[in-house]
């Protein structure tokens, strides 16, 4: 069979647009070509990445706004005659005989015509027109504009690195039998046994538990968690930062929210072999006095905006609203209330996210200590190359393999 | 023995350098005993002399760590960073957040004239590093990130 190499793309970014799914999991839900799988991602990844700049160039050719599905369309084929250099009668004839194959035969002219007739240096020309300078860089970047807008207050110039930083690679962390990979390409990370690949294939040293596919920012947030006696690992799924812990902490608690996400950590914990994890499903934004001050550590990975992990889950730039940080900071605000009081004095409480914010990251934690006089920030060290915020480090993807993460360490003691 | 009176900020006598002591007499122990006196009764977790006027090189301590006379310290060297709440007997009502460092080593002399070394760490060091402060006419407000109404 003679495959159109669109329609894969197609129906995944139809179930990302149109359902909001969430790219990671709208790729595991459809049914697609194997052999063409790493062509397929690459476009549905590539597609929501320049997301906004596509939008620019469709507004420019096509005022009227097409439709969901012609948008679509339109999209993969500009990312195909843009960044995969392919020839713009193929694309085109791709674009069309897709129009046909989903009875849209009526609009294959329209799609057509738009394709022939775009011109990149024109529609570029036409970004640089934009008055606005957030606003020009934005749509250059494909990133929101009210987020390009923080990281120019927080980041100055660094801004546009940050937001166009590339994903480094695959970060994997070995458990046992690293060698046989390292003969792959790949970079070292300051991070023992751990190493970003450029790609790596999973196979049945995965179920066996000799590696796991771990963010090399998540590594670093265990890396400032002190060894400790008994940990809470407050916002847990799918499990990663407590498994590693589970390596320097005698025993580690972890509380999820969902119980289909403490399946996951269930899962995770036994692939890895690890018997010192107890999963739980609890809401961390719910105090239980079963656990006042019963922990010598407690890990906040709050939910957050995600900006940090814009390069592996580019639908994050789409989904994303300004409007959603009130919602996101009352939850982190929350969840520290209350975990705060599971923490033993003496003991630390470690607050983390994946933001690159500071109304998420230290934002929060100046919020948290105005009430919380009885805490005091310990400045945290770390070997990934990381900023340092007033209370605690900023991890930025254009310094750290494309990580962007916030961690900061809180001991509790004495009232002043 | 006596409960001295707190100078509050404002007063000219805090933003003065203080000078060394030289006399380790009498009049230091009164001093001292004084300025023990003070900082109990006033819950506080340290006191210099210039917050009871007297512009010499005298700092007490006193947290869970223990009660310490400091007279002429120095700090020989710092390690790392931590942010915390402070409060002062002499700004009463206000507290801020201020970032010292995490580990500090002092060396000073005892009531009785003799060299001592200490290292401390955690609220003892921000205590230590607070009053010393005080010694070259620096407040806590002068450093906060935050300050706010206690």
């Amino acid at each position: 069979m003679l495959s159109n190499p669109v329609y894969d793309p197609f129906l995944i970014l139809t179930k990302v647009y149109s359902d909001g799914a969430h790219v990671k999991q709208a790729i595991a839900d459809t049914y697609i070509e194997e052999q063409y799988r790493s062509r397929t991602v690459k476009i549905v990844y590539g597609v929501l990445e320049n997301d906004g700049y596509f939008d620019f160039c469709i507004r420019r050719y096509a005022p009227k706004a097409p439709k969901l599905a012609v948008r679509t369309i339109l999209k993969i084929s500009l990312y195909m005659l843009l960044y995969m250099d392919k020839q713009r009668y193929m694309v085109t004839d791709c674009a069309v005989g897709l129009c046909k194959k989903l009875g849209k035969t009526g609009v294959s002219g329209f799609v057509n015509a738009f394709l022939r007739r775009f011109d990149r240096e024109a529609t570029d020309a036409a970004v640089e027109q934009i008055p606005d300078e957030t606003e020009r860089a934005a749509v250059k970047n494909s990133y929101p504009a009210y987020a390009y807008r923080w990281l120019k207050q927080e980041y100055g110039t660094r801004a546009e690195e940050i937001a166009t930083a590339k994903s480094g690679g695959v970060s994997v962390r070995f458990v046992k039998d690293e060698a046989q990979y390292l003969s792959k390409p790949h970079k070292d990370t300051p991070f023992p046994h751990t190493y970003i690949f450029e790609s790596f294939v999973r196979d049945d040293g995965f179920d066996d538990g000799n590696y796991t596919f771990q963010s090399v920012g998540s590594i670093a947030i265990c890396d400032c968690v002190a060894a400790c006696e008994n940990l809470l690992d407050a916002c847990a799924a799918p499990g990663g930062k407590s498994v590693l812990l589970a390596q320097k902490c005698k025993n580690v608690t972890s509380f999820e929210l969902h119980a289909h996400r403490v399946e996951l950590i269930r899962q995770y914990k036994e692939r890895m072999g690890v018997t010192n994890v107890t999963e739980l499903q609890k809401d961390s934004s719910v105090f239980d006095p079963a656990y006042e001050e019963a922990f010598d550590g407690v890990l906040c990975d709050a939910p957050c905006s995600g900006f940090g992990t814009v390069s592996e889950n580019p639908d994050i730039k789409l989904f994303r609203k300004e409007a959603d940080f009130q919602g996101l900071a009352k939850a982190q605000r929350a969840i520290l209330e209350t975990c705060c009081r599971y923490v033993k004095t003496g003991g630390a409480l470690y607050y983390s996210t994946c933001s690159l914010f500071e109304r998420e990251n230290d934002g929060i934690v100046q919020a948290f200590l105005k009430n919380h006089r009885e805490f005091t920030v310990e400045q945290l060290e770390s070997p990934l190359p990381h900023d340092r915020k007033k209370y605690g480090l900023q991890f930025l993807p254009d310094r750290a393999f494309g990580a962007g993460f916030y961690v900061c360490k809180l001991v509790k003691g004495r009232e002043v | 023995m006596a409960i001295r009176n707190v100078v509050q900020v404002g007063d000219d006598v805090l933003r003065q350098k203080c000078f060394p002591v030289e006399a380790f007499d009498e009049k230091l122990w009164a001093l001292l005993d004084d300025m023990k006196e003070t900082v109990k009764k006033e819950d506080g977790a340290g006191l210099a002399a210039p917050q009871v006027g007297v512009l010499r090189r005298v700092a007490v301590v006193d947290v869970e760590d223990g009660y310490f006379e400091f007279i002429n310290p120095v700090i020989l060297s710092q390690k790392g960073e931590q942010s915390g709440w402070e409060g002062c007997l002499s700004v009463r009502g206000k507290s801020g957040i201020v970032s010292r460092p995490m580990k500090v080593k002092v060396a000073y002399q005892d009531r009785y004239g003799e060299k001592q070394l200490l290292q401390a760490k955690g609220f003892f060091a921000r205590a230590i590093c607070h009053e010393l402060d005080h010694l070259d006419g620096v407040l806590y407000i002068d450093k906060a990130t935050l300050i706010e109404k206690a």
